[in-house]
């Protein structure tokens, strides 16, 4: 009896690693990018099977089958991979794939990432389904440990009125209640848009005139850079960010829901506030 | 019903009269009041809202509806085919694979129109050669040709929008959708230029395709030569219609109710119908752009709406109550 509470009370002490034989490897198909990102920091990327075509693999890592693109699952492939888990993320998901994997008794965890408190909740359920939950809780923990750092340092400065365009033609702009709309309390802007009714409103340069952002920041094209390129609010000094060359081109992927997103968005902090 | 010269300064007169005040009316639409005292005056904003933003969505608006309209009109014409628009015969599919072949290629945004103007010049073409050089044009070969050269198109688009990233998947699908936002000043001069060479022709050549619809025998022997006439119809309303797709994505219903509107309002006489369809086209897309971007836009949802809604929301109701009307009387 002595022994066996001795060795109880010793496996309590003991920090996960040590217990690495009871961590069961896992085989993970994600079918998300985010999910990706998230997997990888928790430190389950070897565990990953499959992966969506635009998932980022770090260098060096054994690169896992593709198995999806961004809304559809290619349940065939999956199937071949004989995952334990299939992870995806709530929005822009095909049903009917993910209805055909759970009817095959696949275990299918879908997580929501519309807003950070969503993300980090998020981020924590992933942990302790791949039975990582310390892990989990330590990245939710240190991305709101950098975007409190984040919101800290800005919050001194004046807040920029800005706006966050998504398409070109028709100029689609991130409303109120919208991820981006969130991520800008952050870093000391605020959004020039209306609070509306749709979520991603389409407007004209005539509105965009109106609003008269102090910085544009324009993930619609995928591509960075200065904003040489043609665009409808070219030449329109009347707008003071077009005046003060205030346009900051960043490519979309950057601000996915996950352990990268303090990075993306402490680079755009830099690119609005500078000057 | 005879056709008078009267009749026909009439009929153009009151279409030009609705299609300034349909611009005036744009001008004067928007999210905000802005006054033309205001733009004269220190307001830049004010100055930049109407001749920045309204003024050349406008002209692009007049321009594209005038082109599809008259284009819609000659194609009937041309093909025997109450059925036919003006993005029957193939040029707006090839419009349409060009730009986005363009952003499939990550082509810069200023160059997807220019890509979208060469795909349409290459199915023009491509259409020409394959339904034009044997039979002569013969009207079922264009039909069957274009309808198939489109098909051939769009089925190569979902091909691209299958292999891209999400974003440019996304930015696809918006290219499709028309819009008539300027997103480049050079752009409407161009279409200007093209569209007015193209409402030019086919308004030169519209008493010659009254004999179209007469059949081609009888089209012959009072001496006109038929496949010159329809090489020029098709390569007239296709450069123009491909200018249009080019700087303002697919447009429905234009191209096909507002020419036959013009038919059950001043007879079938190409004469009157080629010019009058124009500028019927140019009054109703200008009101209708600018009922798309102000419907909603002072609401809760302060969103546009693509012009397309507008154009078949008000079309197609409207042009049953005039084929009921016209049933009626026959």
């Amino acid at each position: 009896m002595h022994i066996r509470a001795m060795l109880i009370l010793f496996s309590m002490i003991l920090p996960g690693s040590a217990l690495a034989g009871d961590h069961y490897p896992q085989r993970i198909v994600s079918l998300k990018p985010n999910v990706t990102d998230i997997v990888y920091a928790l430190g389950a990327g070897e565990e990953l099977v499959g992966v969506t075509r635009y998932c980022d693999i770090p260098a060096g890592a054994k690169k896992p089958e593709i198995v999806g693109d961004y809304a559809q699952a290619f349940v065939e492939r999956i199937v071949a991979q004989g995952p334990t888990i299939v992870i995806g993320s709530m929005e822009n998901s095909s049903r009917r794939s993910i209805e055909s994997l759970e009817r095959m008794g696949m275990r299918v965890e879908m997580f929501p990432f519309t807003t950070l408190a969503e993300t980090l909740d998020s981020i924590r359920g992933i942990g302790e389904a791949l039975e990582r939950p310390d892990d989990g809780r330590k990245l939710a923990a240190r991305i709101e440990e950098k975007l409190g750092a984040l919101k800290k340092r800005w919050s001194a400065e004046k807040p920029v009125k800005a706006v966050v365009v998504w398409g070109l033609k028709p100029l689609i702009v991130a409303g109120h209640g919208t991820y981006m709309d969130e991520m800008m309390e952050f870093i000391g802007t605020e959004n020039a848009v209306r609070a509306t009714k749709v979520k991603y409103p389409r407007i004209g340069l005539e509105e965009l005139i109106s609003m008269d952002p102090e910085a544009i920041v324009d993930l619609s094209m995928g591509s960075e850079g200065d904003g040489q390129d043609a665009r409808p609010w070219k030449g329109v000094g009347q707008i003071m960010a077009v005046r003060n060359g205030r346009i900051v081109r960043l490519d979309a992927s950057r601000f996915r829901a996950g352990p990268l997103l303090p990075e993306a968005l402490e680079k755009l902090a830099g690119l609005i506030h500078k000057r | 019903m005879h056709l008078t010269l009267r009749k026909w300064i009439a009929v153009n007169s009151v279409l030009l009269a609705l299609l300034a005040a349909a611009m005036v009316a744009a001008m004067a639409m928007g999210s905000g009041r802005v006054t033309l005292s205001d733009a004269m005056g220190a307001d830049s904003k004010a100055r930049a809202i109407l001749f920045l933003a309204r003024l050349p969505r406008a002209i692009l608006a007049a321009l594209v509806g005038m082109a599809l309209a008259s284009a819609g009109g000659a194609f009937q014409a041309l093909l025997r085919n109450p059925l036919a628009d003006p993005f029957i015969l193939g040029v707006s599919g090839g419009a349409a694979l060009g730009s986005v072949a363009a952003v499939g290629l990550h082509l810069p945004f200023a160059w997807i129109s220019a890509a979208a103007f060469l795909g349409a010049a290459v199915a023009m073409l491509v259409i020409f050669a394959i339904a034009g050089v044997r039979r002569g044009l013969d009207s079922t070969t264009l039909l069957l040709t274009g309808v198939i050269f489109n098909a051939f198109c769009f089925a190569l688009i979902l091909f691209i929008n299958a292999v891209v990233t999400m974003e440019e998947a996304y930015q696809i699908i918006f290219l499709l959708i028309g819009n008539l936002e300027v997103t480049d000043m050079g752009t409407v001069g161009v279409v200007a230029i093209f569209v007015i060479a193209g409402f030019g022709t086919l308004c030169l050549y519209s008493g010659r395709m009254n004999l179209l619809s007469a059949g081609d025998e009888d089209a012959m022997a009072m001496g006109v030569d038929i496949k010159r006439l329809r090489a020029i119809v098709f390569v007239a309303a296709s450069v123009m219609v491909g200018a249009a797709v080019a700087a303002s994505g697919l447009i429905g219903f234009v191209g096909l109710f507002i020419p036959h509107i013009m038919r059950l309002l001043t007879g079938s006489d190409n004469r009157l119908l080629i010019p009058a369809s124009g500028l019927a086209g140019a009054a109703f897309l200008v009101a209708a752009d600018a009922a798309a971007r102000t419907l909603l836009m002072n609401t809760g949802y302060a969103t546009q709406l693509p012009v397309g809604v507008i154009t078949a929301l008000v079309g197609a109701p409207l042009f049953m109550v005039l084929l009921r009307k016209q049933m009626r009387k026959a």
